[in-house]
Protein backbone atom coordinates (compact mmCIF):
# COMPACT_ATOMS: atom_id res chain seq x y z
CA UNK A 1 0.00 0.00 0.00
CA UNK A 2 1.45 3.17 -1.18
CA UNK A 3 5.28 2.55 -1.11
CA UNK A 4 5.32 3.08 -4.98
CA UNK A 5 2.78 4.16 -7.17
CA UNK A 6 2.26 0.99 -9.77
CA UNK A 7 1.58 2.05 -13.31
CA UNK A 8 -2.46 1.17 -13.29
CA UNK A 9 -2.56 3.85 -10.37
CA UNK A 10 -0.06 6.70 -12.28
CA UNK A 11 -2.63 6.21 -15.14
CA UNK A 12 -5.76 6.90 -13.06
CA UNK A 13 -3.74 9.80 -11.62
CA UNK A 14 -2.96 11.21 -14.75
CA UNK A 15 -6.91 10.64 -15.75
CA UNK A 16 -8.52 12.33 -12.54
CA UNK A 17 -5.65 14.64 -11.15
CA UNK A 18 -2.92 15.35 -13.99
CA UNK A 19 -1.42 18.55 -12.20
CA UNK A 20 -2.07 17.60 -8.79
CA UNK A 21 1.35 16.40 -6.14
CA UNK A 22 0.41 14.24 -3.23
CA UNK A 23 2.18 13.88 0.08
CA UNK A 24 0.86 9.67 -0.25
CA UNK A 25 -0.88 7.81 -2.88
CA UNK A 26 -2.73 4.42 -0.60
CA UNK A 27 -4.40 1.97 -3.49
CA UNK A 28 -6.98 0.14 -1.60
CA UNK A 29 -7.84 -2.94 -2.10
CA UNK A 30 -10.58 -5.08 -0.12
CA UNK A 31 -10.77 -4.48 4.00
CA UNK A 32 -7.88 -2.24 4.62
CA UNK A 33 -8.57 -1.00 8.11
CA UNK A 34 -7.59 2.39 9.20
CA UNK A 35 -5.50 5.05 8.34
CA UNK A 36 -4.70 8.05 10.21
CA UNK A 37 -3.71 11.85 8.68
CA UNK A 38 -2.91 14.70 11.17
CA UNK A 39 -0.67 18.03 9.99
CA UNK A 40 -1.09 19.70 6.65
CA UNK A 41 -0.80 17.16 3.40
CA UNK A 42 -2.56 16.05 0.95
CA UNK A 43 -3.30 12.62 -0.01
CA UNK A 44 -4.71 10.13 -3.15
CA UNK A 45 -6.68 7.47 -2.35
CA UNK A 46 -7.02 4.88 -5.36
CA UNK A 47 -9.98 2.39 -4.49
CA UNK A 48 -10.06 -1.04 -6.59
CA UNK A 49 -12.91 -3.41 -6.36
CA UNK A 50 -14.67 -4.20 -3.51
CA UNK A 51 -13.06 -2.39 -0.24
CA UNK A 52 -13.62 -0.34 3.17
CA UNK A 53 -11.34 1.58 4.81
CA UNK A 54 -11.61 4.16 7.76
CA UNK A 55 -9.99 7.40 8.13
CA UNK A 56 -9.33 9.66 11.15
CA UNK A 57 -8.19 13.50 10.45
CA UNK A 58 -6.64 14.62 13.48
CA UNK A 59 -7.45 17.39 15.71
CA UNK A 60 -6.24 20.78 13.89
CA UNK A 61 -5.00 18.87 11.04
CA UNK A 62 -5.68 20.66 7.05
CA UNK A 63 -5.47 17.48 5.00
CA UNK A 64 -7.02 17.25 1.48
CA UNK A 65 -7.87 13.45 0.29
CA UNK A 66 -8.54 13.03 -3.53
CA UNK A 67 -10.23 9.80 -4.37
CA UNK A 68 -10.38 8.33 -7.55
CA UNK A 69 -10.87 4.26 -8.89
CA UNK A 70 -8.80 1.85 -10.80
CA UNK A 71 -11.55 -0.54 -12.39
CA UNK A 72 -15.03 -1.54 -10.75
CA UNK A 73 -15.20 -0.16 -7.15
CA UNK A 74 -17.28 -0.50 -4.83
CA UNK A 75 -15.85 1.51 -1.74
CA UNK A 76 -16.81 2.03 1.88
CA UNK A 77 -15.12 5.18 3.52
CA UNK A 78 -15.84 6.56 6.49
CA UNK A 79 -13.98 9.98 7.46
CA UNK A 80 -13.91 10.33 11.05
CA UNK A 81 -13.27 14.51 11.35
CA UNK A 82 -11.36 15.18 14.82
CA UNK A 83 -12.27 18.84 16.61
CA UNK A 84 -11.03 21.56 14.59
CA UNK A 85 -10.00 19.64 11.48
CA UNK A 86 -9.92 20.64 8.01
CA UNK A 87 -10.57 18.17 5.31
CA UNK A 88 -11.31 18.64 1.94
CA UNK A 89 -12.56 15.35 -0.17
CA UNK A 90 -12.46 15.32 -3.84
CA UNK A 91 -14.10 12.59 -5.87
CA UNK A 92 -13.75 12.05 -9.36
CA UNK A 93 -15.18 9.41 -11.18
CA UNK A 94 -14.17 8.36 -14.34
CA UNK A 95 -14.97 4.70 -14.20
CA UNK A 96 -18.08 2.72 -13.04
CA UNK A 97 -17.94 2.50 -9.49
CA UNK A 98 -19.81 3.07 -6.21
CA UNK A 99 -18.63 5.46 -2.88
CA UNK A 100 -20.09 4.94 -0.54
CA UNK A 101 -19.23 7.74 2.45
CA UNK A 102 -20.03 8.23 6.35
CA UNK A 103 -18.79 11.44 7.21
CA UNK A 104 -18.12 12.01 11.35
CA UNK A 105 -17.92 15.55 12.44
CA UNK A 106 -16.90 17.00 15.74
CA UNK A 107 -16.96 20.49 17.19
CA UNK A 108 -15.57 23.12 14.78
CA UNK A 109 -14.46 20.82 12.13
CA UNK A 110 -15.36 21.50 8.45
CA UNK A 111 -15.52 19.21 5.77
CA UNK A 112 -15.78 20.16 2.03
CA UNK A 113 -16.73 17.63 -0.49
CA UNK A 114 -16.35 18.18 -4.47
CA UNK A 115 -17.68 15.46 -6.27
CA UNK A 116 -17.28 15.16 -10.15
CA UNK A 117 -18.85 12.23 -11.90
CA UNK A 118 -18.33 12.74 -16.25
CA UNK A 119 -17.03 9.42 -17.05
CA UNK A 120 -17.50 6.00 -16.92
CA UNK A 121 -21.26 3.92 -17.75
CA UNK A 122 -22.52 4.04 -14.23
CA UNK A 123 -21.85 6.30 -10.85
CA UNK A 124 -22.92 6.77 -8.14
CA UNK A 125 -22.05 8.34 -4.60
CA UNK A 126 -23.72 7.88 -0.88
CA UNK A 127 -22.81 10.19 1.54
CA UNK A 128 -24.35 10.72 4.69
CA UNK A 129 -22.71 13.27 7.50
CA UNK A 130 -23.61 13.32 11.28
CA UNK A 131 -23.03 16.22 13.19
CA UNK A 132 -21.62 15.51 16.60
CA UNK A 133 -20.20 18.21 17.31
CA UNK A 134 -20.70 22.37 18.06
CA UNK A 135 -19.86 24.62 14.59
CA UNK A 136 -19.66 21.94 12.38
CA UNK A 137 -19.40 23.03 9.06
CA UNK A 138 -19.87 21.56 5.90
CA UNK A 139 -19.85 22.26 2.00
CA UNK A 140 -21.13 19.63 -0.74
CA UNK A 141 -20.27 20.79 -4.26
CA UNK A 142 -20.68 19.02 -7.31
CA UNK A 143 -21.26 18.55 -11.40
CA UNK A 144 -22.49 15.85 -13.04
CA UNK A 145 -22.62 15.29 -16.34
CA UNK A 146 -24.27 11.95 -18.22
CA UNK A 147 -24.46 11.74 -21.81
CA UNK A 148 -24.66 8.60 -24.49
CA UNK A 149 -26.57 5.85 -22.12
CA UNK A 150 -24.72 6.50 -18.83
CA UNK A 151 -26.66 7.00 -15.84
CA UNK A 152 -25.01 9.19 -12.61
CA UNK A 153 -26.20 9.93 -9.27
CA UNK A 154 -25.61 11.59 -6.22
CA UNK A 155 -27.67 11.01 -2.64
CA UNK A 156 -26.54 13.18 -0.11
CA UNK A 157 -27.64 12.91 3.82
CA UNK A 158 -26.55 15.71 6.26
CA UNK A 159 -27.69 15.28 10.15
CA UNK A 160 -27.64 18.33 12.02
CA UNK A 161 -27.44 16.89 15.81
CA UNK A 162 -25.83 19.61 17.41
CA UNK A 163 -26.58 23.61 17.62
CA UNK A 164 -24.84 26.32 15.34
CA UNK A 165 -23.86 24.43 12.28
CA UNK A 166 -23.65 25.38 9.10
CA UNK A 167 -24.41 23.22 5.71
CA UNK A 168 -23.91 24.67 1.97
CA UNK A 169 -24.59 22.45 -0.94
CA UNK A 170 -24.26 23.49 -4.76
CA UNK A 171 -24.83 21.00 -7.13
CA UNK A 172 -25.09 21.17 -11.21
CA UNK A 173 -26.38 18.09 -13.18
CA UNK A 174 -25.76 18.56 -17.21
CA UNK A 175 -27.61 15.57 -19.27
CA UNK A 176 -27.33 15.29 -23.13
CA UNK A 177 -28.64 12.60 -25.15
CA UNK A 178 -30.17 9.69 -23.55
CA UNK A 179 -28.37 10.50 -19.90
CA UNK A 180 -29.71 10.29 -16.11
CA UNK A 181 -28.66 12.00 -13.81
CA UNK A 182 -29.83 12.27 -10.04
CA UNK A 183 -29.97 14.13 -7.27
CA UNK A 184 -30.95 13.32 -3.84
CA UNK A 185 -30.30 15.66 -1.14
CA UNK A 186 -31.88 15.65 2.51
CA UNK A 187 -31.34 18.26 5.54
CA UNK A 188 -32.28 16.86 8.66
CA UNK A 189 -32.31 19.10 11.64
CA UNK A 190 -33.11 17.72 14.60
CA UNK A 191 -35.19 19.49 17.67
CA UNK A 192 -31.67 20.45 19.61
CA UNK A 193 -29.63 21.37 16.42
CA UNK A 194 -30.90 25.47 16.58
CA UNK A 195 -29.15 28.62 14.71
CA UNK A 196 -28.65 25.69 12.00
CA UNK A 197 -27.67 27.60 9.10
CA UNK A 198 -28.16 25.22 5.52
CA UNK A 199 -28.53 26.06 2.17
CA UNK A 200 -28.97 23.50 -1.07
CA UNK A 201 -29.28 24.27 -4.15
CA UNK A 202 -29.74 22.11 -7.44
CA UNK A 203 -29.53 23.04 -11.19
CA UNK A 204 -29.87 21.55 -13.89
CA UNK A 205 -29.53 21.72 -17.79
CA UNK A 206 -30.60 19.51 -20.26
CA UNK A 207 -29.24 19.62 -23.20
CA UNK A 208 -31.69 16.68 -25.46
CA UNK A 209 -35.10 15.61 -25.35
CA UNK A 210 -34.08 12.44 -24.35
CA UNK A 211 -31.86 13.20 -21.05
CA UNK A 212 -33.30 12.97 -18.15
CA UNK A 213 -32.02 14.31 -14.73
CA UNK A 214 -33.82 13.61 -11.62
CA UNK A 215 -34.12 16.32 -8.49
CA UNK A 216 -34.98 15.63 -5.01
CA UNK A 217 -33.61 18.07 -2.17
CA UNK A 218 -35.34 17.94 0.96
CA UNK A 219 -35.49 19.23 4.59
CA UNK A 220 -36.88 18.03 7.44
CA UNK A 221 -36.51 20.46 10.39
CA UNK A 222 -37.96 19.89 14.13
CA UNK A 223 -36.10 22.62 15.36
CA UNK A 224 -37.76 26.17 15.28
CA UNK A 225 -34.57 28.40 15.13
CA UNK A 226 -32.68 27.72 12.06
CA UNK A 227 -32.35 29.04 8.52
CA UNK A 228 -32.67 26.60 5.92
CA UNK A 229 -33.21 27.05 2.10
CA UNK A 230 -33.18 24.70 -0.62
CA UNK A 231 -33.94 25.20 -4.41
CA UNK A 232 -34.04 22.75 -7.71
CA UNK A 233 -34.69 24.17 -10.99
CA UNK A 234 -33.95 22.12 -14.67
CA UNK A 235 -34.66 23.89 -17.79
CA UNK A 236 -32.77 23.59 -21.31
CA UNK A 237 -30.02 25.76 -22.59
CA UNK A 238 -31.51 29.52 -22.75
CA UNK A 239 -32.22 30.19 -26.58
CA UNK A 240 -32.15 33.99 -25.57
CA UNK A 241 -28.96 33.53 -24.54
CA UNK A 242 -28.19 31.84 -27.64
CA UNK A 243 -29.64 33.74 -29.77
CA UNK A 244 -27.59 36.83 -28.48
CA UNK A 245 -24.35 35.13 -28.95
CA UNK A 246 -25.15 34.11 -32.21
CA UNK A 247 -25.92 37.31 -33.59
CA UNK A 248 -22.40 38.77 -31.58
CA UNK A 249 -20.50 36.23 -34.31
CA UNK A 250 -20.30 33.25 -32.01
CA UNK A 251 -21.21 30.44 -33.34
CA UNK A 252 -23.68 27.74 -32.05
CA UNK A 253 -21.80 24.89 -31.14
CA UNK A 254 -19.50 27.46 -29.30
CA UNK A 255 -21.90 29.55 -27.71
CA UNK A 256 -23.37 26.50 -25.90
CA UNK A 257 -19.98 25.29 -25.25
CA UNK A 258 -19.33 28.76 -23.21
CA UNK A 259 -23.05 28.42 -21.57
CA UNK A 260 -22.67 25.08 -20.06
CA UNK A 261 -19.13 25.81 -18.74
CA UNK A 262 -20.33 29.31 -17.03
CA UNK A 263 -23.29 26.87 -15.88
CA UNK A 264 -20.64 24.67 -14.43
CA UNK A 265 -18.11 27.58 -13.19
CA UNK A 266 -20.90 28.66 -10.35
CA UNK A 267 -20.01 25.20 -8.41
CA UNK A 268 -16.04 24.97 -9.93
CA UNK A 269 -15.44 28.12 -8.40
CA UNK A 270 -15.84 27.15 -4.93
CA UNK A 271 -13.01 24.50 -5.11
CA UNK A 272 -9.60 25.08 -3.93
CA UNK A 273 -7.40 23.20 -5.81
CA UNK A 274 -7.22 25.61 -9.23
CA UNK A 275 -4.98 22.85 -11.07
CA UNK A 276 -8.33 20.47 -10.11
CA UNK A 277 -10.76 23.40 -10.99
CA UNK A 278 -9.04 23.86 -14.41
CA UNK A 279 -8.66 19.92 -14.85
CA UNK A 280 -12.39 19.54 -14.71
CA UNK A 281 -13.62 22.84 -16.80
CA UNK A 282 -11.35 21.03 -19.72
CA UNK A 283 -13.41 17.62 -19.52
CA UNK A 284 -16.59 19.64 -19.32
CA UNK A 285 -15.50 21.24 -22.28
CA UNK A 286 -14.39 18.01 -23.76
CA UNK A 287 -17.17 15.69 -23.23
CA UNK A 288 -19.62 18.85 -25.16
CA UNK A 289 -17.99 18.73 -27.97
CA UNK A 290 -17.88 14.73 -28.37
CA UNK A 291 -21.75 15.47 -27.96
CA UNK A 292 -22.06 18.38 -31.04
CA UNK B 1 -24.11 48.29 -48.51
CA UNK B 2 -27.11 46.93 -48.31
CA UNK B 3 -30.65 45.46 -50.96
CA UNK B 4 -33.69 44.24 -50.05
CA UNK B 5 -35.80 43.17 -52.46
CA UNK B 6 -39.55 42.61 -52.10
CA UNK B 7 -38.57 40.43 -48.64
CA UNK B 8 -40.85 38.32 -47.02
CA UNK B 9 -41.37 36.85 -43.67
CA UNK B 10 -43.22 35.22 -41.49
CA UNK B 11 -43.92 33.32 -38.11
CA UNK B 12 -45.64 30.40 -37.11
CA UNK B 13 -47.08 30.68 -40.95
CA UNK B 14 -48.63 34.62 -40.21
CA UNK B 15 -47.36 36.48 -42.65
CA UNK B 16 -45.04 40.26 -41.00
CA UNK B 17 -43.47 41.09 -43.48
CA UNK B 18 -45.18 41.90 -46.94
CA UNK B 19 -42.73 42.84 -49.43
CA UNK B 20 -40.06 45.13 -48.41
CA UNK B 21 -37.56 47.34 -50.53
CA UNK B 22 -34.74 49.20 -49.21
CA UNK B 23 -31.24 50.26 -50.18
CA UNK B 24 -28.70 51.58 -48.15
CA UNK B 25 -25.16 52.80 -48.97
CA UNK B 26 -22.33 53.13 -47.37
CA UNK B 27 -22.34 56.23 -44.55
CA UNK B 28 -25.73 56.75 -44.63
CA UNK B 29 -28.24 56.60 -41.51
CA UNK B 30 -31.55 55.18 -42.22
CA UNK B 31 -34.32 55.51 -39.81
CA UNK B 32 -37.35 53.14 -39.77
CA UNK B 33 -40.65 54.35 -37.50
CA UNK B 34 -43.97 52.35 -37.99
CA UNK B 35 -46.68 51.80 -34.81
CA UNK B 36 -46.76 49.08 -32.81
CA UNK B 37 -47.04 45.46 -34.55
CA UNK B 38 -45.73 46.88 -37.89
CA UNK B 39 -43.00 44.80 -38.22
CA UNK B 40 -40.12 46.84 -37.41
CA UNK B 41 -38.68 44.24 -34.74
CA UNK B 42 -39.11 41.35 -37.34
CA UNK B 43 -37.45 43.34 -40.10
CA UNK B 44 -34.22 43.58 -37.70
CA UNK B 45 -34.80 39.93 -36.62
CA UNK B 46 -34.85 38.41 -39.92
CA UNK B 47 -32.01 40.73 -40.95
CA UNK B 48 -29.45 39.55 -38.16
CA UNK B 49 -30.79 35.77 -38.86
CA UNK B 50 -32.77 34.73 -36.08
CA UNK B 51 -34.50 31.30 -37.24
CA UNK B 52 -37.45 31.79 -35.53
CA UNK B 53 -38.61 33.99 -38.49
CA UNK B 54 -39.02 32.19 -41.71
CA UNK B 55 -38.34 33.85 -44.97
CA UNK B 56 -41.08 33.24 -47.55
CA UNK B 57 -39.66 35.36 -50.66
CA UNK B 58 -37.53 38.10 -51.67
CA UNK B 59 -33.41 38.79 -51.50
CA UNK B 60 -31.62 40.69 -49.34
CA UNK B 61 -27.85 41.18 -50.42
CA UNK B 62 -25.23 42.42 -47.95
CA UNK B 63 -22.00 43.66 -49.53
CA UNK B 64 -22.38 41.62 -52.67
CA UNK B 65 -23.33 38.63 -50.82
CA UNK B 66 -26.45 36.96 -50.19
CA UNK B 67 -27.33 37.23 -46.85
CA UNK B 68 -30.11 35.04 -46.42
CA UNK B 69 -27.77 32.22 -46.93
CA UNK B 70 -25.34 33.01 -44.13
CA UNK B 71 -26.03 31.84 -40.11
CA UNK B 72 -26.73 34.56 -38.00
CA UNK B 73 -23.02 34.39 -36.85
CA UNK B 74 -21.78 34.47 -39.81
CA UNK B 75 -23.78 37.29 -40.46
CA UNK B 76 -21.81 39.60 -37.63
CA UNK B 77 -18.32 38.23 -38.58
CA UNK B 78 -19.44 39.86 -42.05
CA UNK B 79 -19.93 42.96 -40.29
CA UNK B 80 -23.64 43.40 -39.24
CA UNK B 81 -24.57 44.14 -35.68
CA UNK B 82 -27.78 44.32 -34.19
CA UNK B 83 -28.09 46.40 -30.63
CA UNK B 84 -31.13 44.35 -29.06
CA UNK B 85 -34.14 46.32 -27.78
CA UNK B 86 -33.71 43.75 -24.76
CA UNK B 87 -29.99 42.89 -24.19
CA UNK B 88 -29.85 39.12 -22.72
CA UNK B 89 -28.40 38.10 -19.50
CA UNK B 90 -26.03 35.41 -19.69
CA UNK B 91 -25.31 34.12 -16.31
CA UNK B 92 -21.52 32.44 -15.83
CA UNK B 93 -19.53 33.94 -18.95
CA UNK B 94 -18.02 37.74 -18.17
CA UNK B 95 -18.08 40.63 -20.10
CA UNK B 96 -14.70 39.85 -21.16
CA UNK B 97 -14.84 36.17 -22.21
CA UNK B 98 -17.79 36.90 -23.93
CA UNK B 99 -16.07 40.13 -25.89
CA UNK B 100 -13.25 37.82 -26.45
CA UNK B 101 -14.83 35.10 -27.52
CA UNK B 102 -16.80 37.28 -30.57
CA UNK B 103 -13.73 39.04 -31.39
CA UNK B 104 -11.83 35.65 -32.17
CA UNK B 105 -14.43 33.94 -33.96
CA UNK B 106 -14.69 37.14 -36.10
CA UNK B 107 -10.63 37.35 -36.48
CA UNK B 108 -11.28 33.01 -37.77
CA UNK B 109 -13.53 33.83 -39.46
CA UNK B 110 -11.89 36.62 -41.78
CA UNK B 111 -8.80 34.58 -41.25
CA UNK B 112 -7.06 37.39 -39.53
CA UNK B 113 -4.52 37.47 -36.63
CA UNK B 114 -6.99 38.09 -33.39
CA UNK B 115 -5.49 41.34 -31.24
CA UNK B 116 -3.13 40.13 -28.34
CA UNK B 117 -4.33 40.16 -24.82
CA UNK B 118 -2.78 43.75 -24.23
CA UNK B 119 -4.36 44.97 -27.42
CA UNK B 120 -7.65 43.42 -26.70
CA UNK B 121 -7.58 45.08 -23.02
CA UNK B 122 -6.80 48.41 -24.42
CA UNK B 123 -9.85 48.12 -26.88
CA UNK B 124 -12.09 47.12 -23.87
CA UNK B 125 -10.44 50.28 -21.93
CA UNK B 126 -10.92 52.93 -24.37
CA UNK B 127 -14.66 51.58 -25.67
CA UNK B 128 -16.04 51.34 -22.37
CA UNK B 129 -15.03 54.80 -21.89
CA UNK B 130 -16.19 56.19 -25.18
CA UNK B 131 -19.83 55.05 -23.96
CA UNK B 132 -19.73 55.42 -20.32
CA UNK B 133 -19.54 51.80 -19.34
CA UNK B 134 -17.98 51.25 -15.64
CA UNK B 135 -15.09 49.19 -16.41
CA UNK B 136 -15.53 47.19 -13.28
CA UNK B 137 -18.53 45.83 -15.36
CA UNK B 138 -16.31 43.41 -17.53
CA UNK B 139 -15.64 41.35 -14.36
CA UNK B 140 -19.01 40.69 -14.03
CA UNK B 141 -21.21 38.33 -16.27
CA UNK B 142 -22.72 39.53 -19.41
CA UNK B 143 -25.59 42.31 -18.64
CA UNK B 144 -26.46 40.14 -14.74
CA UNK B 145 -27.11 42.95 -12.43
CA UNK B 146 -27.21 46.27 -15.36
CA UNK B 147 -29.09 48.82 -15.41
CA UNK B 148 -31.58 49.04 -18.73
CA UNK B 149 -29.14 52.10 -19.41
CA UNK B 150 -26.36 50.03 -18.42
CA UNK B 151 -27.62 46.81 -20.98
CA UNK B 152 -28.39 49.69 -23.74
CA UNK B 153 -24.45 50.82 -23.47
CA UNK B 154 -23.29 47.56 -23.31
CA UNK B 155 -24.81 46.73 -26.95
CA UNK B 156 -23.60 49.97 -27.93
CA UNK B 157 -20.03 48.97 -26.44
CA UNK B 158 -20.00 45.79 -28.30
CA UNK B 159 -20.68 47.53 -31.23
CA UNK B 160 -17.76 49.46 -31.15
CA UNK B 161 -15.30 46.21 -30.32
CA UNK B 162 -16.54 44.29 -33.42
CA UNK B 163 -16.29 47.89 -35.99
CA UNK B 164 -19.82 46.70 -37.91
CA UNK B 165 -20.16 47.84 -41.29
CA UNK B 166 -24.38 47.87 -40.82
CA UNK B 167 -25.87 48.31 -37.53
CA UNK B 168 -29.11 47.75 -36.60
CA UNK B 169 -30.56 49.81 -33.48
CA UNK B 170 -33.65 47.96 -32.16
CA UNK B 171 -35.63 50.39 -30.28
CA UNK B 172 -32.42 51.46 -28.30
CA UNK B 173 -33.66 54.83 -27.01
CA UNK B 174 -36.82 52.52 -25.30
CA UNK B 175 -36.63 52.50 -21.51
CA UNK B 176 -33.40 54.88 -21.63
CA UNK B 177 -34.14 58.31 -19.36
CA UNK B 178 -32.75 61.61 -21.48
CA UNK B 179 -29.16 61.18 -19.85
CA UNK B 180 -28.54 57.41 -21.03
CA UNK B 181 -30.35 58.48 -24.49
CA UNK B 182 -27.70 61.20 -25.05
CA UNK B 183 -24.68 59.18 -23.61
CA UNK B 184 -25.73 56.26 -26.02
CA UNK B 185 -26.43 58.64 -28.80
CA UNK B 186 -22.74 60.52 -28.47
CA UNK B 187 -21.60 57.08 -28.52
CA UNK B 188 -23.06 56.06 -32.12
CA UNK B 189 -22.29 59.31 -33.50
CA UNK B 190 -18.39 58.79 -32.62
CA UNK B 191 -18.50 55.51 -34.11
CA UNK B 192 -19.64 57.29 -37.32
CA UNK B 193 -17.47 56.82 -40.66
CA UNK B 194 -18.05 57.54 -44.54
CA UNK B 195 -18.11 54.00 -44.54
CA UNK B 196 -20.39 52.43 -42.04
CA UNK B 197 -24.43 52.52 -42.03
CA UNK B 198 -26.87 52.56 -39.34
CA UNK B 199 -30.71 51.88 -39.53
CA UNK B 200 -32.19 53.14 -36.36
CA UNK B 201 -35.32 51.44 -35.57
CA UNK B 202 -37.56 53.51 -33.35
CA UNK B 203 -41.19 54.11 -32.20
CA UNK B 204 -40.58 57.78 -31.25
CA UNK B 205 -38.95 61.18 -32.85
CA UNK B 206 -37.03 61.81 -29.87
CA UNK B 207 -33.96 59.43 -30.38
CA UNK B 208 -33.57 61.20 -33.80
CA UNK B 209 -32.51 64.61 -32.40
CA UNK B 210 -29.43 62.67 -31.36
CA UNK B 211 -28.88 60.33 -33.99
CA UNK B 212 -29.68 62.46 -37.81
CA UNK B 213 -31.14 60.26 -39.96
CA UNK B 214 -30.15 60.76 -43.54
CA UNK B 215 -33.40 59.21 -44.74
CA UNK B 216 -36.59 58.31 -42.50
CA UNK B 217 -39.14 55.31 -43.54
CA UNK B 218 -42.67 54.57 -42.43
CA UNK B 219 -43.22 51.07 -41.71
CA UNK B 220 -46.92 49.81 -41.55
CA UNK B 221 -48.66 46.48 -42.15
CA UNK B 222 -45.30 44.90 -42.93
CA UNK B 223 -44.29 47.17 -45.87
CA UNK B 224 -42.43 50.74 -46.00
CA UNK B 225 -45.07 52.91 -47.16
CA UNK B 226 -43.37 55.91 -47.23
CA UNK B 227 -40.16 57.50 -47.41
CA UNK B 228 -38.62 61.01 -46.99
CA UNK B 229 -35.90 62.62 -45.21
CA UNK B 230 -36.25 63.36 -41.41
CA UNK B 231 -38.82 66.38 -41.82
CA UNK B 232 -40.68 63.01 -42.09
CA UNK B 233 -40.18 61.80 -38.86
CA UNK B 234 -40.94 65.63 -37.18
CA UNK B 235 -44.43 65.24 -39.14
CA UNK B 236 -45.16 62.21 -37.98
CA UNK B 237 -44.45 63.37 -34.10
CA UNK B 238 -46.55 66.06 -34.95
CA UNK B 239 -49.69 64.42 -36.90
CA UNK B 240 -49.54 61.01 -34.90
CA UNK B 241 -49.25 57.20 -36.16
CA UNK B 242 -53.49 57.63 -36.56
CA UNK B 243 -51.95 60.19 -40.02
CA UNK B 244 -50.37 56.87 -41.26
CA UNK B 245 -53.22 54.44 -41.26
CA UNK B 246 -55.69 56.91 -42.51
CA UNK B 247 -53.43 57.29 -45.32
CA UNK B 248 -51.96 54.24 -45.80
CA UNK B 249 -53.69 53.14 -48.78
CA UNK B 250 -53.30 56.20 -50.57
CA UNK B 251 -49.90 56.44 -50.32
CA UNK B 252 -49.38 52.67 -51.19
CA UNK B 253 -50.87 53.38 -54.56
CA UNK B 254 -48.59 55.88 -55.61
Amino acid sequence: MGEQVNPIVQTVLTDCFPSTSFDAIHRIEGNVGSLSFSGTQRVCLCFSGKSTLEITVEQNSQVAIYTCFEQYAESELTISCKENAQCTNYIVQRIDSLQKLVVKQESYSTYTSGMFQLAGQKDSIELLVEKNGNQANTNLYGVFFPSKQESYSIATRVNHQTANCETEELFRGIADEEGTGSFYGLVYVARDAQKTLAKQQNRNMLLSKTAHIHSEPQLEIYADDVVCTHGSSTGQIDAEALWYMQARGINRQMATKLLVAGFANDVLQKIADENLQEHISQQIAQKLMEQI
Amino acid sequence: MLTIKNLHASINGKEILKGINLTINPGEVHAIMGPNGSGKSTLSSVLAGRDLYEVTEGEVLFNGKDLLQLTADQRACEGLFLAFQYPVEIPGITMTNFMKAAIESKCKYLGIEPPSPTEFLKMMKKNSELVGLPSKLSGRSVNEGYSGGEKKKNDIFQMAMLEPKLSILDETDSGLDIDALRIVSEGVNKLKTPENSYIVITHYQRLLDYIVPDVVHILYDGRIIKTGDKSLALELEEKGYEWITKNSSEWENK
